[in-house]
């Protein structure tokens, strides 16, 4: 077969090929070759406003799903057009999806709990939390679930979705918080006297902060002891500090001026000493 | 107290207002010790000889995140007039730095301060910043009689750009961009304040000493080669 005879086989097979058998081809093909293109432009958007919301690692997990996830809808969508009869797909794919979205209803709710947490950001890695009555720090925010250290050193890992669900306190995100302890004080001290003292420890202790105003005020008068109430503002990062110390420091102090704290007791009346007493 | 004291070959001793430090020999390297009343802190410095340098530095005594922002309170509040510019001094306190130096080098060792330290918010505990606290006399001269080991002078101007009289109780700075000029007898910055409203600020530090020849101090941020992104503090929660 010489270069001629080859040359006319191709001719001859160009020449049996129909224009609506390639008009399908090259529509399929612009399809996806635009999908591409969208899927560029939406992952250049998505990376410009999602930035500074997602860390970088989830951030580039996010684009390469969203990537990849428009290319392949243009590819099931450019398949009929190509002749090919998806109706078996749709039917196997709506039974599939039906048995995979009860097995995965949980891990498809941990999944969007996650992008939500990221995006609305209401913890951060190393922000101190209460989630679930569950207190510690946030060792990491994963797309499926949220880890904690606890107090006692303990890994805890919390699924995105109890997260998001829950009440989340972050008990580092202002920059101050309040320190509240009482100090029980002896019906028989000077009340005020006591008080100056409190605000005196206050006023040296470097770390509880001038402003906002420090407040101390008798709480209760209970059975066996005045209650005074000691309210400071700390730096939130030294909060646990302070208050370790405060009661410490109030309570030397007091006991320096004479100001015994409080413990329980009764005075009991013998009814022979009450009569002796009236009859004397 | 403040200078350079060169290659301690001999015992370096320094004793002010019941601090001590010491900087001797032992075996081949040297040993820093500072006692202070109620802290203690020792370092081996594993040199033959070196600098020490003791300084007045930029309020960064404690720790680093609270120490930022200085907010000194007025003792009386300040009138400005419309449109006009003042000078006031204020004290603030000073913190004092120990640096060491060699081979064309140098590095902070230690700090201390003789000023006492507190602490407070400027703002809300959401929007606001931790800052050290320091309550000043206003003076509308340069004051006299002031121990430059505990206390510091600021010359502040004030510049009211707005059409109405301005009460000024307080001013808030960013420490990272603290100038400190000192000779042996004064520790100085200048700083202005420049009223945006009766509200907002605008507060800013100047390198420059208030007296002729003084010296800066080496600065802590230069020397841990911390590079501040922002000159200037906006008091946006009061005046």
């Amino acid at each position: 077969m010489n270069l001629e005879q080859i040359l006319n086989i191709l001719l001859n097979t160009f020449r049996n090929i129909k224009a609506e058998k390639i008009f399908p081809f090259i529509l399929a093909v612009g399809i996806i070759i635009s999908s591409i293109i969208i899927a560029k432009g939406t992952s250049m958007l998505l990376k410009k406003y999602l930035r500074d919301k997602f860390d970088k690692d989830r951030l580039g997990i996010l684009l390469k799903g969203s990537y990849y996830g428009i290319i392949a809808l243009a590819v099931i969508l450019s398949l009929p057009i190509l002749g090919i009869d998806t109706s078996g797909f749709l039917v196997a794919g709506g039974i599939t999806g039906i048995v995979i979205g009860f097995a995965s209803q949980n891990i498809v709710g941990n999944l969007i709990s996650g992008l939500f947490i990221m995006a609305e950001r209401p913890i951060k890695i190393g922000s101190q939390v209460e989630i679930d009555q569950i207190t510690g720090f946030v060792e990491d925010i994963g797309i499926m679930s949220t880890v904690l250290r606890n107090f006692d050193g303990l890994y805890v890992r919390i699924p995105n979705e109890k997260v998001f669900t829950n009440n989340i306190i972050n008990r580092g995100i202002n920059v101050a918080r309040r320190v509240e302890r009482t100090i029980g004080i002896r019906y028989s001290d000077d009340t005020n006297k006591a008080i100056d003292i409190i605000y005196g420890v206050i006023e040296d202790h470097p770390f509880i902060l001038k402003k906002p105003n420090s407040d101390i005020y008798i709480d209760e008068i209970k059975d066996g002891s005045v209650n005074i109430m000691i309210r400071v503002w700390t730096p939130s990062e030294l909060w646990y500090t302070t208050k370790r110390e405060l009661l410490l420091e109030v309570k030397n102090a007091l006991e320096k001026e004479g100001i015994l704290v409080s413990i329980p007791y009764r005075v009991v009346w013998f009814a022979n000493d009450r009569s002796n007493n009236n009859s004397n | 107290m403040y200078g350079y004291y060169k290659s301690p070959l001999h015992p370096l001793r320094i004793s002010k207002e019941g601090v001590n430090l010491l900087i001797e020999k032992e075996g081949n390297n040297l040993r820093y010790k500072r006692t202070s009343p109620n802290e203690t802190v020792e370092k081996i410095l594993l040199t033959k000889d070196c600098g020490i340098i003791i300084n007045p530095i930029e309020v960064l005594k404690f720790q680093k995140q609270l120490a930022q922002y200085q907010l000194i309170e007025f003792e009386k509040s300040v009138f400005v007039e419309p449109r006009d510019t003042n000078n006031i001094y204020l004290t603030f306190p000073v913190d004092i730095g120990i640096f060491i130096s060699g081979r064309k080098n140098y590095d902070l060792l230690d700090t201390f301060t003789f000023a006492k330290q507190k602490y407070t918010l400027y703002g809300t505990p959401r929007d606001g910043v931790i800052c050290k606290y320091h309550k000043s006399p206003v003076f509308t001269s340069l004051p006299n009689n002031l121990n430059p080991l505990v206390d510091g002078v600021m010359k502040l101007k004030l510049i009211n750009t707005t059409d109405t009289w301005i009460e000024v109780t307080k001013s808030v700075f960013d420490s990272q961009e603290m100038k400190v000029y000192f000779n042996e007898s004064l520790v100085s910055i200048r700083a202005t304040m420049k009223i945006l409203s009766g509200k907002i600020a605008e507060t800013e530090f100047i390198s420059s000493g208030i007296k002729r020849g003084m010296k800066k101090s080496l600065e802590v941020l230069e020397s841990g080669r911390i590079v501040a992104s922002q000159k200037k503090f906006i008091m946006e929660e009061g005046l």
